[in-house]
């Protein structure tokens, strides 16, 4: 099933489960806690493991892709060349950081703002995602790099339509892109 | 939110005044007959003081910071001045003060850049040894920066990162032994056959390497056997790849060694002659175009990674030395069969920079064409605004409207 149809399953199921559940017992809210912090814990080892299995294996095989335009940065299109190790590295570490970041959020939630609910409803999503993670799937599950797991990863879509801002990969494109010359350019 | 941090705000201050409400609470004759020194006494100073120790440990900061960064550029300069001056025989190395001191290197922005230079030798210009070290003097700027790498990666600068670079610029004279003379075409020599591009990038460093530098933006890149496997080619044709491996003693085979050894600072090595930056018109570009070597490496300072370093720039002047002497020896590159830079090559490269030039010369147009645009429209803008102030764009609107209104009708009495 789709990941992203699936969390919004678990997310409309947690929602029935925290309405009968008082987020103002001290007992509750310590348990809420224990099992944030285990489903974080095991998400940032899952992606640990991932990141020792990329280092120890060093793909330097090189590969190349197109960025698609970001319009919100107003950048345009832009070769991306590097290893399969430091794609691999750059998105586990993508990963990790965004744990941090949501840790960081639920702690200003929870702790200044006094709410509990996201912490309930955080609790299965860090484990889950980090385990539907290409990289988890390809390091840590052995999986092989091809279809949906082939590099440059596609950017996931909520029924399967395409986004149409994936990276391209075709030769052309590459190509184009490779004698482009935007690169030193100084921004005043 | 803001309410209650602006109130933990107040408190801390209120806190503050807090420590000298008895001194305070003095009334004016209580404090006149106290002594100087019970004055002192009954004053609470640990703010004072604590605002003290902060400027302290700013200074501090920054003379540990200031010393870091010297004691570091002296690990990597004074070895690499010694070693430009002794073994590879340049004339002059370093600077020397207004009172005729000899420096190795200067030191700028608060011992952040370093610069050494090096010139005096056959077949080589100058050497330009550049270094550049974060401000540790300056402890709130690094961790500002380190902040914004962090959450920002686009915004991160220059300046947020160490590295050294050295800039080699050959000179195309070739002189056999002592008492032989200078050819006479050295000048030309660099002019039509060092204009080509040909590097080799650590694959870790290759996308902030294109990113940063103009000459990689416009280069093929390729991976090959007779490279170690943590490195790729760069260069404006294939045919130019293996223009390094070439011209470096045992034909690349000592160059390959050393580029494992160094495989964990070494970003790229470049013969090119456009520029890092890209220009923005003609006359810049024309400006440019200067034929150069670029090492660029993160700033190393151990003894291990400097001897490296120094073995490098050694194999670098040696592939300049054999290239300059396989031009003078065997004419120019016309009619030479075993050099990688042909003829047809170097036809293809200045084809290529042809290109490049209209591209820049199209985008330069483009922009004029926007900012006349937006100027005519800011011209109509305020005509109109002139026009609204002095009455007329109301005759002008109702004119306009008599106009609509008459054309109403003739098209009524025509459908009647």
């Amino acid at each position: 099933m789709n990941p992203q149809l699936t969390n919004i399953i678990i997310m409309l199921v947690m929602m029935q489960i925290s309405r009968r559940l008082d987020m103002e017992d001290p007992t509750i809210i310590f348990y809420v806690r224990t099992f944030y912090c285990s489903s974080i814990l095991i998400s940032w080892i899952i992606y640990q493991l991932a990141k020792r299995s990329i280092l120890a294996k060093n793909d330097l095989t090189t590969i190349k892709f197109v960025q698609p335009k970001n319009v919100m940065m107003a950048e345009e299109e832009k070769l991306q060349v590097t290893t399969i190790r430091d794609y691999d590295l750059k998105d586990v570490n993508g990963s990790i950081k965004s744990i941090y970041t949501g840790v960081a959020m639920m702690g200003f939630m929870h702790f200044y703002m006094g709410y509990t609910n996201p912490l309930f409803m955080q609790i299965i999503s860090p484990v889950k995602g980090a385990l539907e993670s290409n990289e988890v799937k390809i390091h840590l599950f052995g999986k092989p790099a091809t279809g949906d797991l082939k590099r440059p990863f596609k950017s996931g879509s909520l029924f399967g339509v395409p986004t149409g801002n994936n990276p391209k990969t075709d030769k052309k494109s590459v190509d184009e892109a490779e004698r482009a010359g935007h690169g030193g350019i100084k921004y005043e | 939110m803001s309410t209650s941090l602006w109130g933990t705000f107040m408190g801390q201050m209120a806190s503050v005044n807090e420590l000298n409400a008895k001194y305070n609470a003095l009334t004016y004759e209580e404090q006149k007959a106290m002594t100087f020194f019970q004055r002192l006494t009954a004053y609470n100073w640990t703010f004072e003081l604590f605002a003290l120790g902060a400027l302290f440990l700013v200074v501090c900061s920054y003379l540990i910071g200031s010393s870091l960064n010297t004691s570091r550029a002296k690990n990597l300069f004074n070895p690499l001045v010694q070693y430009l001056k002794d073994d590879l025989n340049f004339t002059r190395v370093g600077f020397t003060t207004a009172s005729k001191k000899a420096q190795t290197f200067v030191s700028q922005h608060s011992n952040t850049w370093f610069t050494t230079f090096a010139t005096g030798r056959s077949a080589i210009e100058s050497i330009t040894v550049r270094g550049h070290l974060i401000s540790r003097n300056n402890p709130t700027a690094v961790f500002m920066e380190f902040l914004i790498n962090l959450l920002f990666p686009a915004l991160s600068t220059e300046t947020a990162s160490e590295y050294a670079e050295i800039i080699i610029k050959p000179n195309g004279v070739h002189v056999a032994n002592e008492t032989s003379n200078v050819n006479s075409n050295a000048a030309t020599l660099v002019d039509t056959n060092f204009k080509f591009i040909s590097s080799i990038v650590n694959k870790t460093f290759m996308n902030e390497s294109r990113d940063k530098n103009y000459f990689l933006s416009v280069t093929h890149i390729a991976e090959n056997d007779s490279l170690a496997k943590e490195y790729v080619y760069m260069g404006e044709f294939n045919q130019l790849n293996r223009f390094m491996m070439e011209y470096s003693k045992g034909k690349g085979e000592i160059l390959n060694k050393l580029l494992k050894k160094s495989v964990g600072f070494l970003q790229f090595i470049s013969f090119t002659d456009l520029p890092s930056v890209r220009p923005m018109d003609e006359d810049e570009w024309a400006k440019s175009l200067v034929p150069h070597v670029v090492i660029r490496t993160n700033f190393v300072s151990s003894k291990k990674d400097v001897e490296i370093l120094k073995e490098l720039i050694s194999c670098v002047v040696e592939i300049i030395d054999n290239y300059t002497k396989g031009l003078v020896t065997k004419g120019t590159v016309a009619g030479t069969a075993d050099v990688i830079v042909t003829n047809e090559i170097l036809k293809k490269t200045k084809n290529l920079r042809a290109q490049e030039l209209a591209k820049i010369v199209k985008e330069m147009k483009m922009i004029e064409m926007e900012e006349q645009k937006e100027k005519r429209q800011e011209e109509e803008r305020e005509r109109r605004r002139q026009l609204k102030k002095s009455g007329e764009q109301e005759k002008i609107d109702k004119k306009m409207k008599e106009k609509r209104e008459r054309r109403q009708k003739n098209k009524q009495r025509t459908r009647m």
